[in-house]
């Protein structure tokens, strides 16, 4: 036998006591001991309640709730008698007159009634076993709206290209046409030729009366020069001061800026005159706008215009709201 | 059984010819419909393919309400009116007077009061079966009307009818012009609910306004028409070319054989008349004539 005080070598280790071999001490106890974060609806806390059954009555949904769309009236299936078969399409001629905003609401309006009919069709188709002529047919009847709205939107625009390519060689003669009409009108009919100005200047320059709906480019700065320079000869046969003024700027307007105060001016000989005397003093003080930057600069007069108004818009909402306040007082 | 089609015109023209008239697939389904479809299902008229159908009452030549008389089979002679057209068939459906077909029908079909199996259903009669009857001005005794049956009617001009609230022709008897059939008054029903109310619907709401404007927002364009469909662009591609063109017809053997020799004879040195050759040539000819000469 060897004596036992032989070993390898890892036998110290392998032998080496790592564990304890009396029990640990309890660790000292904690004070601050946080809560669980969950205390309620533990098992000892949940009660047995009746089961609810399932019933149409317990199911609720908002009357709002977008999916209704593809319901009519909250039905779930029309019967094929209620479907609407007498209607017939609309026309190419009938869908003609309509602006393009009525042809707008008129195409959701085909295509939300498409997608209820497609609902239901596909219920009977599948769930029923039953005959879905009737359903298909309405709906055929609504596709040929819908197709023709996009025939006579496409005939509109092919209509206003070729037009426009046309009315470029007719522009001048009609230009000068307009001029003369305008200003030998005599002083009683301004109001008809003012009106007649702001639709000419919306069919040759595109420049709308609503500001919001204007897109700043050339041909709209250039409508705004010829504008100007109409107006003002329109008030210089009556005005000596603004004769004057238009001599001096060579019977034209050129600058952008000067065209603008001059087009936001009343139609009226007094608020020409004054802002000729605007612009003779923009001019003494040297300020010009130069042709490149005339689209950025005439934008943001635009911008500051439409701001303006937006201002006197809310103003006088306001001042409607005390008076109506005021008088509801008075009545108490 | 779970598709889209009925959502979806994708594919409906192959399904069309697939079921058309003439197709095999539906001849072998009319063999045998016959022969399984039960009595009270079977159609006494055949159906009509899409575009047989009647469309236009020029078509139809008859409305529900006319009186016609019944001019062939058992019923002959009975005047009845029209209650219903049967688009499916391009029959009329008639009145009680007119033919009714008695069958059994089984008892998960029946109708609520139905208390027999058997039940008479009207049967479609076709347009050549049946002529109008009409109350026509007595030539003879004149403020009097005398009711006849037309042997045929024709169209002539057109009118705006209120009652059908749409363009419709006047009907004359064939060859009497001034003989004006009137059309029957249809059954009055309220508008239906998508139906817009005639003032507005042609209420005038577009104008042209500006040559400078689009009518039409820029947006919307791409919407409209595809800019870059192939009805536009006017060049084929390589693709649609190799389906127009029919493919080459491949050689036989010996046409390939033949197209060879045809190479091999043209690759051949091509020969030239020498001063030798030319000589030889001399030399025969005035050899022949000279001997013709002699033999004179």
């Amino acid at each position: 036998m060897f004596p036992a005080n032989r070993g390898l070598h890892t036998s110290a280790k392998a032998l080496a006591r790592t564990r304890f071999t009396k029990p640990k001490p309890k660790p000292p106890k904690r004070e601050n001991v946080r809560l669980p974060t969950q205390r309620t609806h533990h098992n000892n806390d949940l009660k047995i309640t009746a089961p609810i059954p399932p019933a149409a009555a317990n199911l609720s949904c908002p009357d709002d709730h977008p999916l209704w769309q593809f319901f009519s009236e909250k039905k779930f299936l029309r019967t094929p008698e209620e479907l609407d078969s007498l209607s017939r399409s609309w026309t190419i001629p009938e869908l003609r007159r309509k602006s393009f905003n009525d042809l707008h609401s008129l195409w959701y309006t085909c295509l939300k009634e498409r997608n209820v009919l497609a609902r239901e069709n596909h219920l009977v188709l599948f769930n029923f076993q039953a005959q879905t002529e009737a359903y298909e047919n309405v709906s055929e009847n609504i596709r040929t709206t819908m197709w023709r709205i996009r025939h006579v939107l496409s005939e509109r625009d092919w209509a206003f290209r070729i037009a426009s390519e046309n009315f470029a060689k007719e522009k001048e003669a009609f230009i000068s046409s307009f001029e003369k009409d305008f200003l030998e009108a005599p002083i009683n009919e301004d109001e008809e030729m003012f009106e007649s100005l702001q639709r000419f200047q919306y069919a040759v320059y595109g420049i709308s009366e609503y500001i919001d709906e204007n897109k700043v480019d050339r041909a709209f700065v250039d409508g705004l020069k010829a504008v100007a320079t109409l107006k003002l000869r329109k008030f210089a046969l009556r005005n000596e001061n603004i004769k004057t003024f238009l001599e001096e700027s060579n019977d034209a307007i050129v600058d952008a800026g000067e065209s603008f105060l001059l087009y936001t001016s009343e139609n009226t000989e007094s608020a020409v005159l004054e802002a000729t005397n605007a612009v003779r003093e923009l001019r003494e003080s040297g300020s010009s706008v130069s042709r490149y930057d005339e689209l950025e600069t005439v934008q943001e007069y635009m911008n500051k215009l439409a701001e303006a108004q937006m201002a006197k818009v809310s103003e006088a909402e306001i001042q409607l709201k005390e008076e109506t306040a005021k008088n509801d007082a008075n009545l108490l | 059984m779970s598709s889209y089609k009925h959502l979806s015109k994708a594919g409906a023209r192959f399904t069309e010819q697939f079921l058309s008239k003439n197709s095999s697939v539906a001849k072998q389904f009319a063999k045998y419909e016959g022969l399984t479809m039960p009595e009270f299902l079977k159609p006494s008229l055949p159906r009509v393919e899409d575009d047989e159908k009647f469309k236009s009452v020029k078509e139809w030549k008859y409305m529900p309400g006319d009186r016609v008389v019944i001019v062939s089979g058992k019923l002959k002679g009975n005047v009845c009116a029209i209650t219903q057209h049967d688009v499916h068939t391009n029959g009329y459906i008639l009145d009680e007077h007119g033919p009714t077909n008695t069958v059994p029908v089984p008892k998960q079909f029946w109708q609520q009061g139905q208390n027999s199996h058997m039940v008479s259903f009207p049967v479609p009669v076709s347009q050549k079966d049946i002529k109008l009857v009409a109350d026509l001005d007595d030539a003879e005794t004149p403020g009097l009307v005398k009711t006849v049956a037309v042997r045929d009617i024709e169209f002539k001009g057109s009118y705006y009818d209120a009652d059908y609230k749409k363009m419709m022709p006047y009907r004359v008897v064939v060859g009497e012009e001034k003989m004006v059939v009137p059309w029957p008054k249809p059954e009055a029903k309220p508008d239906g609910a998508l139906a817009t109310h005639s003032e507005i619907a042609r209420q005038q709401t577009f104008w042209v306004e500006s040559a400078v404007k689009n009518p039409v927002p820029q947006a919307a364009l791409l919407t409209l028409r595809n800019p870059k469909s192939k009805y536009r662009r006017g060049t084929l591609t390589a693709k649609e070319i190799s389906r127009l063109v029919a493919p080459k017809m491949p050689l036989t053997e010996e046409k390939k054989k033949y197209i060879q020799q045809r190479k091999d004879i043209a690759a051949l040195p091509k020969r030239k008349l020498t001063d030798e050759d030319k000589e030889l040539i001399g030399d025969k000819v005035y050899q022949h004539f000279k001997k013709s000469f002699e033999s004179q």
